[in-house]
């Protein structure tokens, strides 16, 4: 909650359900920072072992529509218009690369930038986002 | 000739790469009832034996079509197949060579920090040591962490070393620019970092988000940045151009100016025609050579000088004409050639991040018309395959001319009428035939046809990738905007209610009829809607217009009022269109065929066959 904050500011939240490793964190932060987009950590969510629930609960309250769930489940990225169980990317493996990953994806579904997915590609056109009218 | 009772007439068309085929009813007065179609790939080179399978499913699809059986057929009618069959090969005529480490010019997608710094490359692991006052651009592999690099960046600012930017092999750019005190370019995403000399003097250049560099794609301003004179300049000239349109890039300066710029010789090409050789330079441009062939049409045939990229790409495409008819290469005639300019990514010797740089190519398509085939094998052949339907003996007749046949069939679109040219848009060549008020037709096939727009594009875009670079010349484009909806390459939007697949989304799509594929690489829609188009421009359009040329009344386009598109690439969603503007203003009425009023531009050659076996008997019987 941004109490205090005015109206909503454009974030990507990323909900975190138990403790981690803070290298997981700090990468998964670090690839939205490299994407250039604001993000803001959203504690207290122990309840939730599913990181694709998760992820879908924070990003239908992201002025973003974006969200990522972490748990020692696993790692995925959301948006709030899709369906609950079609997130983005979900992936089983909690280790810094994937966290990474995931902070870039997370930032490109908010620029419109071709996702890094699975196959570590770099597919994207710069200026793609500025096509939209 | 027997009278009375109508006869059922099949006849067959086999295409270079399809075999198409009508079934109809003839009765004695030459009216003609066609019942049904038929098409199948052809099978085998066409004007051989093995073509006979393709004629057997073709025709037995026409007769299921129109409700008939084999046994009730009473003649088969094919065409005289001779083979027209064109070869590719293309070859860059320049090659800038970049020799040595001295450049990096690549596009990451998030540089970081923005403007233009000059020092000496020096290591991370030895920033440490670099005094007070020193000028220096910090080299770091790709393996470092982006906090220690901003760290050891920041401590060696504060000694007074004058940090000036820093070039990264990991995709941290806008990490360590983010936890700097000063703005400073940094370009990242360098694939070869740790080949990047140390020691040198380099620039490294970044430019604002939406702008490219203005310094290292500019000659000058790399001299201006190393002082360098005159011949130096001249031979960074080729860094700068490699650069230009970039958003970041390093320039690193190795001592005895190691950048060369070297031609490859391209070599000259002789087109021989009856009376006179002309000999053009390929370098001049495919626009030389096409005025060159047309000062000596027609063609008997053009050699390229040995030793030379021409010599081989001519020589290339003579031996996969022998292996595919059988003929000697020196038996084989190239009887029409079309020159293309076209620009190819070539990777940058010397780059470091994989750069690539776009070279002046050509790209040769070349023509040969084999001697005529034999037909009557192939009719015999035809005969033993359609016995085994028919379970009896089928009368097989070689029905004439097939351009004669293609205007015959091309006339029974509605709305058509003479003085009438066919253009057949095939794979290989294109083909022109037109037919006089007095029905006299005459026939010309020039090199080049959707075969090369395929090439082209695959060429162009760098995608190495034939299959890719056929769904891009067949399909339209859309950009997808979100997992919900799509930008189609008009304008228009379209929404989904199903989700679309994250992996398109953001990405270039071509709408194929099974689905959305993505286009692989970072070409925006753009580029690869105009390379798509000029592509089919260079080839159809410059075809058409030289096909009509050549067969027009005195040359003379204006002579010619109806033009009918038929074949294969007369069904592309743009071809028809380009070919109709090119022409409209010789006030020439230009279309995609309606066969029959209603195959589109299929089957024209197999229903003209029906069309000419039918006027036969009514002359016959009127006589």
């Amino acid at each position: 909650m941004s109490v205090g904050d005015g109206p909503t500011r454009p974030m990507v939240l990323v909900a975190a359900a138990g403790t981690f490793p803070a290298a997981i964190l700090r990468e998964l932060r670090a690839g939205l920072e490299e994407e250039g987009v604001p993000h803001e950590l959203r504690p207290g969510h122990d309840d939730e072992p599913d990181p694709t629930v998760l992820a879908h609960r924070v990003a239908r309250d992201s002025s973003l529509e974006v969200g990522v769930g972490l748990t020692e489940r696993g790692i995925a990225v959301h948006h709030a218009k899709l369906p609950a169980g079609r997130p983005v990317t979900v992936d089983p493996d909690v280790n810094a690369e994937v966290a990474r990953r995931m902070g870039h994806d997370a930032a490109r579904v908010v620029t419109g930038v071709p996702l890094k997915l699975v196959t570590d590609e770099d597919h994207a056109a710069p200026g793609d986002a500025a096509r939209r009218a | 000739m027997a009278s009375g009772a109508p006869r059922l007439v099949v006849g067959v068309d086999i295409g270079n790469s399809t075999t198409e085929a009508c079934c109809a009813r003839v009765d004695d007065d030459g009216g003609v009832e066609y019942l049904g179609s038929g098409l199948a790939p052809t099978t085998g080179i066409k004007g051989t034996p093995d073509n006979a399978e393709g004629v057997r499913k073709a025709a037995g699809q026409a007769l299921a079509d129109g409700g008939c059986r084999w046994p009730d057929v009473d003649l088969v009618l094919t065409n005289e197949a001779t083979p027209v069959i064109s070869g590719l090969a293309m070859e860059t005529i320049t090659e800038t060579v970049v020799t040595e480490s001295t450049m990096i010019g690549h596009d990451p997608r998030t540089p970081g920090g923005s403007g233009i710094g000059v020092g000496t490359t020096v290591a991370l692991a030895d920033l440490a040591e670099r005094a007070a006052g020193e000028d220096v651009l910090v080299v770091v592999p790709a393996a470092e962490d982006f906090e220690d690099v901003a760290e050891a960046l920041v401590a060696a600012a504060r000694r007074g070393v004058g940090v000036r930017g820093a070039i990264l092999g990991g995709d941290d750019a806008v990490l360590v620019a983010n936890r700097l005190e000063e703005t400073l370019p940094i370009v990242d995403e360098v694939t070869l970092v740790d080949e990047v000399p140390l020691g040198m003097l380099a620039a490294v250049e970044v430019a604002e988000p939406g702008r490219t560099i203005r310094t290292l794609s500019n000659s000058y301003g790399i001299a201006t940045l190393f002082d360098l004179d005159a011949e130096q300049t001249k031979m960074i000239s080729p860094v700068a151009r490699s650069l230009t349109g970039n958003r970041s890039a390093v320039v690193v300066r190795t001592p005895g100016g190691d950048i060369t710029d070297r031609r490859v010789p391209a070599g000259s090409i002789a087109l021989r025609g009856r009376s006179s050789t002309v000999s053009v330079e390929v370098d001049a441009g495919a626009d030389e050579i096409m005025r060159a062939l047309a000062r000596i049409r027609p063609l008997v045939d053009a050699e390229g000088e040995s030793g030379t990229h021409v010599g081989g790409m001519i020589a290339g495409v003579r031996d996969a004409m022998s292996e595919l008819t059988g003929q000697r290469p020196d038996e084989v005639a190239i009887e029409d050639l079309l020159a293309v300019d076209t620009l190819v990514p070539q990777e940058v010797r010397g780059g470091l991040a994989k750069e690539v740089a776009r070279e002046d190519a050509v790209l040769l398509a070349a023509m040969v018309r084999t001697s005529r085939g034999p037909m009557e094998q192939v009719a015999a052949e035809v005969r033993r395959v359609l016995a085994e339907e028919a379970q009896r003996v089928l009368e097989v007749e070689i029905g004439g001319i097939e351009a004669e046949m293609a205007v015959g069939g091309a006339l029974t679109t509605p709305g058509s009428g003479e003085p009438i040219v066919v253009l057949d848009l095939g794979g290989g060549s294109t083909d022109a035939a037109h037919a006089d008020t007095d029905g006299e037709v005459y026939s010309v096939h020039v090199a080049g046809a959707g075969d090369l727009v395929t090439t082209l594009i695959d060429a162009e875009l760098g995608l190495d990738d034939k299959q890719v670079a056929e769904e891009i010349k067949r399909y339209p484009l859309a950009k997808v905007e979100s997992f919900f909806h799509v930008r189609h390459e008009n304008g228009t939007a379209q929404f989904f209610t199903e989700p679309l697949a994250p992996e398109l989304f953001a990405r270039v799509v071509v709408l194929t009829d099974e689905g959305m594929h993505a286009v692989p690489g970072r070409h925006d829609l753009a580029t690869l809607r105009h390379t798509r188009r000029e592509a089919k421009r260079r080839v159809f359009v410059v075809n058409a217009l030289r096909a009509l040329e050549q067969i027009a009344p005195g040359g003379t386009l204006r002579q010619i009022e109806f033009v009918v598109l038929l074949g294969g690439s007369a069904l592309d969603f743009e071809i028809p269109d380009m070919i109709a503007d090119a022409v409209a203003p010789h006030g020439i009425v230009c279309g995609t065929g309606n066969v029959r009023g209603s195959l589109g531009p299929r089957n024209a050659v197999a229903s003209g066959l029906v069309a000419g076996h039918a006027r036969g008997r009514r002359v016959s019987g009127a006589a």
